[in-house]
């Protein structure tokens, strides 16, 4: 059965997306390499691992050489110095890496400058290898009360702020979690200083509908599984009525998520509480400061006064298309945004067997309430569930696009004010999903079978954002090589195609009635859409080039970005970047983009600094000034001559 | 006793989950009204530090559970109301003090409240103390301070009826307790005590094999640069080989403060009340270890070595390491220099069970040996195989005739001292013959009824246990036994009960005082005997304890006592000479007064 993943809350899954170019000599054979070259060489190299700050030496770093099949781990002595030797001529990357530290690969003189390969001739010896490891940043700071007292044991979250579809993201799932002490103090540590960080007081309100028999005691059997799937995320035990950590009686249980409320709410769930709280002193994303740091900046002062506020109750119903819904999540977030972003709900809830959902203590102000109801195979319920290096918890949801359950969406806008609301009902829609298969054009045989399979596509909203909170996946090929997405809710979508599995073809473009929809959005209302045509192509279009310093010498190891010259496209082009490529140069200069879609392009050599984000408007426009302009044709290969002091 | 235990359990899993989990309940709106219980909790014993914000739950006897929860207000004060009539424990905690039940000091389990219907009982007072902090930095061997690491605090602990250093919640630990990027750590909330600190290295530290540049890798690399031909010395390839076979290299590994891998010379921290200690620093440097050479002998022909399961179990901490057996049955593991208890066994193939032994999984072999390992060397130990003890059990009445109306009788057999690789609890159901394997050893035996309801029966005990048609006390050795044994339990529906007031050690905010009554027979002085029994007074200061086995006890009352230090027989010994004997019958319903300290 061709399930599909969606990771919830992965961090690994952005990360990989979206900074798709690693250099291939980077990129390690599956299995484990073995820990000596199978043909030994006379070759050295040696060196020193330094901090890249004060220059002075680091001891006890690993010191990591690979390539060529093989890789060697040495620990580097008091002086920082570290040697490999007997090494055969080739290629090596060699990596310092030291815990709390950022960095430490060839050629990099700042944080955000990029590694390179260290070439090795027949038994040349290399002696001046300097490696630099920065101090990573610390945020430090108290969580009070309104009153001025320490709030102990809560959390405190360090939320990085990348780019994402040309504009600015914060990245909820790559959150660096701390607690506070029993003073309040918090330290938010080993922050990559290659972004910059807002810091957040998470406060969510967790309630799970319980039915009472009558005797003050719940009934088992009413916890539904999400709410055990967003337990655990947080790193608690499933909620099961009589468990330890669980209070069962009354018509809800109650779970706050942060710090807790000074009052227990009533039975009307009016209350004061806490709410999610950004630095300095914000309800949302929008008003939070961005916090960058220097190596082995630590920011302190980053403190949180909380107040709590007047909450009220939002109740309601969710009906799908056979009535009402059950079990089924329910989330509330201070803004849209918010819900993909931070990934800090204000409040997240489920529907009991009726289909109501109840908010006991929600937060004033304007706010979203989304439901997606996925169907999930029988008996699989919610897969694995693992820890990640942050603490955040990742489950897997799985998802099958070939089924024919429809998955629901539904999405609602409140202001909230001291007013309880007690009738927010809403219906859930299916989603329009989107079909079509494949189209192989070249003059090999096409493959067939399970290698179509191969092929993996994405319906992505332009803005990259998943579809709902964990969901990103959405299409599949089957062995006949069609394609179905899941239902999709109404917005602008591109859809995407790559084959990095399939030798010889290249994705050279998805159609619908004869027009390009993977580079230009396409509006999905309810109407499935079929009759999409994905486009294999032999002889993709590719870039083969030079970089070379204006008096002519070749320039090794630059980085080299390619993008569209079209600027309306610099934003809303999705999740993944198949027009934005970025590539090193050899030690002769060269580079190759192997494939990339059809179209006008500017190629510019880049500056070795050139970061993670550079694919959004403020650096693109730089990057245009020095660039060259470009035409790529499917079955072409498009030559450029780049100089690295700008010019042509 | 069973059911108190399980629920203090669920009450101290509840304030450790409180640091990011608060369990809020919603009150009932269409409750009738009920009872209610008012109080004030405050950080000092005399009720004159009030604590905001201090959730206080109560927790029905009866029904178990969480009951109903609260928060005190700014003057520390709480009630919870619309409680149905019945005996509640009554608990109090809040982030960074130690959680406490109603009646009993921190750590102890509390005496319930009983509340009539329409009850309103006020001026409860729960003594919430502030808790204590351990804090220091870890260091490496030259003084730079250890980010990649993690804290753990033990204590000495009652473990399978010995004392061995045992981690506090793991669950807090996990989150709060990881040194930070300057090597600091700080463990608050703690209760006063005695405490063992210990630092564990992260993954890159314990990443083995790596190999550390030394001078003799630099000259090397030099004279290659000069020219000429570096002998292949240090970081050959052969040597980081090598490093990554070595064990008897030192090594990363948990160390106790002030630096020792060994647990019994990790030095005791000992922190009263609210104390904040910051000089607790740690040295996580490589350590010395010791190894366990080990050789399974005895091994019958067809028994696949992937068959035999081996535990080493550290005697002075809880929980064992796990080590693969080779084809030839042999084994080797680094460990700390310290006691060791090594075990191996095997399992009818098809049944493989991590937890505890059943009848589904019978054993068939094992064998076990103790050990003390020092560092620098290898203890080699030989394992010979012994194939496991048929045991043959029913239940019967104490004429010997008939069944007796029980859902089942809990069996558990232990090998006191011992891990738990010996022995474990069984069930057996009355009129059915249950078949249990196991090693030839000395064991405790101890029987719990549980009732046609469910519930643990106090109405039904142990009347006789026959091993072979010959009767056996609390123990039964099967060292020298053969190798089937037919073992009969006879079941009393009249045990014996001691009922009666203490007097002395109760006041306000005092603590009641534990009831302790063991057997006069020193040799049925063993872990989680039937007839070594605890009770607290209630309010008006009167105990009860049934469900008694006849014969021979001692009984006596002491102020406060470690959980389960009432199994050890040292801590019995100092009972005896003030402790009153009571003989009983079955059937007997005996009342005997008790004295704090002695005395009637």
């Amino acid at each position: 059965m061709p399930w599909l993943s969606a990771r919830i809350l992965a961090p690994t899954m952005l990360a990989s997306l979206a900074f798709a170019a690693i250099p291939a000599w980077l990129t390690a054979s599956p299995q484990r390499p073995a820990d000596r070259p199978t043909t030994p060489g006379e070759g050295l190299i040696m060196g020193r691992v330094v901090d890249g700050t004060s220059d002075a030496a680091v001891p006890q770093a690993q010191v990591t050489l690979s390539g060529g099949g093989f890789r060697q781990v040495v620990l580097s002595d008091d002086k920082g110095r570290f040697a490999f030797f007997d090494l055969p001529a080739g290629r090596y990357a060699v990596n310092a890496d030291l815990p709390g530290h950022c960095c430490g690969g060839v050629g990099q003189t700042t944080p955000l400058s990029r590694e390179r390969a260290l070439p090795l001739a027949r038994d040349e010896k290399v002696a001046d290898v300097v490696l630099r490891l920065w101090k990573n940043g610390a945020i430090t700071g108290h969580v009070v009360d309104e009153r001025g007292e320490p709030l102990v044991g809560i959390e405190v979250r360090a939320l990085p702020v990348s780019a994402l579809a040309g504009r600015p993201y914060v990245r909820g799932d790559a959150a660096v979690l701390a607690r506070t002490d029993d003073r309040g103090e918090y330290r938010l540590a080993d922050l990559a200083l290659t972004s910059g960080w807002i810091v957040a007081v998470p406060s969510i309100a967790l309630s799970v509908p319980q039915p009472s028999n009558g005797r003050g005691r719940s009934s088992p059997g009413t916890i539904p599984s999400a709410a055990t799937r967003e337990l655990l995320r947080w790193g608690l035990p499933p909620l099961s009525p009589g468990a330890a950590n669980v209070t069962a009686s009354g018509d809800f249980l109650l779970h706050w998520l942060g710090p807790p409320p000074p009052h227990v709410p009533d039975g009307s769930g009016v209350t004061n509480a806490y709410r999610t709280r950004f630095f300095p002193n914000g309800d949302g994303v929008a008003q939070a400061e961005q916090i960058t740091l220097a190596p082995g900046e630590e920011r302190s002062g980053v403190t949180f006064q909380l107040r709590p506020e007047r909450m009220t109750r939002l109740e309601g119903t969710v009906t799908g298309v056979a009535g009402p819904l059950a079990g089924v999540t329910v989330r509330l977030a201070a803004d849209s945004d918010a819900i993909a972003t931070s990934g800090l709900d204000a409040a997240v809830t489920f529907t009991d067997q009726r289909g109501h959902y109840v908010f006991p203590a929600a937060p004033a102000g304007p706010m979203t309430l989304s439901v997606l109801d996925m169907p999930e195979p029988p008996g699989s319920g919610f897969g694995m569930i693992g820890g990640s290096a942050n603490g955040i918890r990742t489950a897997t949801l799985r998802v099958d696009p070939f089924s024919d359950a429809p998955a629901l969406w539904a999405r609602a806008s409140v202001m909230l004010g001291d007013t309880p609301v007690t009738r927010l009902d809403l219906t859930a829609r299916p989603g329009a999903r989107v079909s079509g298969d494949l189209q192989f054009r070249g003059s090999r045989p096409p493959p067939a079978g399970v290698a179509l399979t191969r092929v993996s596509l994405s319906v992505e909203r332009v803005d990259g954002l998943p579809l709902a909170e964990a969901f990103f996946s959405e299409a599949r090929v089957n062995a006949s090589g069609e394609f179905r997405s899941v239902g999709l809710p109404p917005g602008r979508y591109v859809i995407r195609a790559s084959a990095p599995r399939l030798d010889g073809w290249w994705p050279a473009g998805v159609e619908l009635d004869g027009r390009d929809v993977m580079l230009h959005p396409i509006e999905l209302g309810d109407a499935d859409l079929g009759d999409v045509v994905v486009i294999l192509s032999d002889t993709p279009a590719s870039i083969a080039g030079t970089v070379r310093t204006p008096r002519g010498s070749p320039v090794p190891a630059a980085v080299v970005a390619v993008f569209p010259v079209n600027a309306a496209m610099w934003v809303d082009f999705g999740r993944s970047t198949p027009h934005f490529v970025n590539a090193s140069t050899a030690d002769d200069g060269s580079f190759t983009i192997p494939s990339l879609p059809p179209g006008d392009y500017y190629a510019a050599a880049a500056p070795a600094d050139l970061t993670r984000d550079w694919r959004q408007a403020a650096v693109l426009r730089g990057l245009a000034s020095t660039a060259t302009r470009i035409t790529v044709r499917t079955g072409l290969q498009t030559s450029v001559a780049l100089t690295t002091a700008g010019g042509r | 006793m069973t059911r108190g235990r399980a629920t203090g359990v669920a009450f101290l899993v509840a304030a450790a989950l409180g640091v990011g989990s608060w369990p809020l309940l919603a009150r009932a709106e269409q409750q009738p009204a009920g009872a209610s219980v008012a109080g004030i909790v405050s950080a000092a014993a005399d009720g004159s530090i009030p604590v905001a914000r201090a959730w206080v739950m109560v927790r029905s006897v009866e029904a178990g559970g969480i009951g109903s929860t609260t928060l005190t207000d700014e003057s520390g004060r709480f009630v919870l109301d619309r409680l149905p009539a019945g005996r509640y424990i009554v608990a109090a905690a809040k982030a960074g003090h130690v959680p406490v039940e109603h009646g009993a000091l921190a750590g102890r389990r509390g005496v319930p409240i009983a509340l009539a219907a329409g009850e309103r009982r006020t001026g409860v007072t729960l003594h919430l103390p502030k808790g204590a902090v351990i804090s220091g930095v870890v260091r490496d061997g030259h003084g730079r301070p250890v980010t990649d690491c993690s804290v753990a605090l033990y204590q000495r602990r009652y473990v399978e009826g010995r004392r061995a250093l045992t981690p506090l919640q793991t669950l807090v630990a996990r989150n709060l307790i990881a040194c930070d990027d300057l090597g600091r750590y700080r463990v608050f909330g703690l209760a006063a005590g005695e405490y063992a600190v210990a630092a564990d290295p992260g993954l890159y530290l314990r990443e083995v094999g790596i190999h550390q540049i030394d001078e003799a890798d630099i000259q090397r690399a030099l004279r290659l640069l000069a020219g000429g031909r570096g002998q292949a010395g240090t970081n050959s390839r052969d040597q980081v080989a090598a490093a990554a076979g070595a064990s008897d290299d030192a090594k990363f590994a948990r160390v106790f403060h002030p630096g020792t891998p060994t647990a019994n010379e990790a030095d005791i921290v000992t922190v009263r009340a609210g104390e904040e200690r910051d000089d607790i620093d740690i040295v996580l440097a490589p350590v010395g270890l010791g190894r366990i050479d080990g050789a399974i002998t005895g091994v019958p022909p067809g028994l696949d070595s992937d068959r035999l399961r081996v535990s080493i179990q550290d005697l002075d901490v809880s929980g064992s390491l796990g080590v693969s057996v080779g084809p030839d049955g042999r084994f080797s593991r680094s460990v700390a220099a310290g006691r060791y208890r090594v075990s191996v066994r095997t399992r009818a193939s098809g049944a493989e069970s991590a937890g505890v032994p059943t009848s589904a999984s019978p054993l068939e072999y094992g064998a076990a040996a103790e050990l003390d390992v020092r560092a620098g060397t290898a203890t080699v130990v030989s394992l010979p195989l012994q194939p496991a003890r048929r045991l043959d059990i029913h239940v019967s009445l104490d004429d010997g005739t008939g069944v007796p109306p029980l859902r089942r009788v809990v069996l558990a057999v232990l090998a006191p001292g011992r891990p738990a690789d010996s022995g474990g609890s069984f069930s057996v159901t009355p009129g059915e013959h249950e078949i249990l394997s196991l090693l030839p050893d000395v064991y405790a035996v101890t029987v719990h009824a549980i009732g046609l309801d469910g519930q643990p029966g106090t109405t039904w005990a142990a009347q006789s246990i026959t091993a072979n048609g010959r009767r056996v006390g609390s123990t039964l050795d099967l060292r020298q036994s053969p190798a089937a044994i037919d073992v009969e339990i006879r079941m009393t529906s009249r045990p014996a009960q001691v009922r009666g007031r203490v007097e002395g050690g109760t006041g306000p905010l005092q603590a009641p005082p534990f009831i302790i009554m063991f057997p006069s027979d020193r040799s049925a002085w063993v872990w989680r005997s039937d007839r070594i029994r605890v009770a607290r007074p209630d309010e008006a200061g009167t105990y009860v304890i049934d469900g008694l086995p006849a014969g021979d006890y001692l009984l006596a009352a002491v102020t406060d006592v470690e959980d389960d230090a009432w199994f050890d027989p040292d801590v019995l010994a100092t009972l005896v000479p003030a402790a009153i004997p009571v003989t009983l019958a079955n059937g007997d319903d005996r009342t005997q007064d008790l004295r704090v300290g002695g005395g009637r």
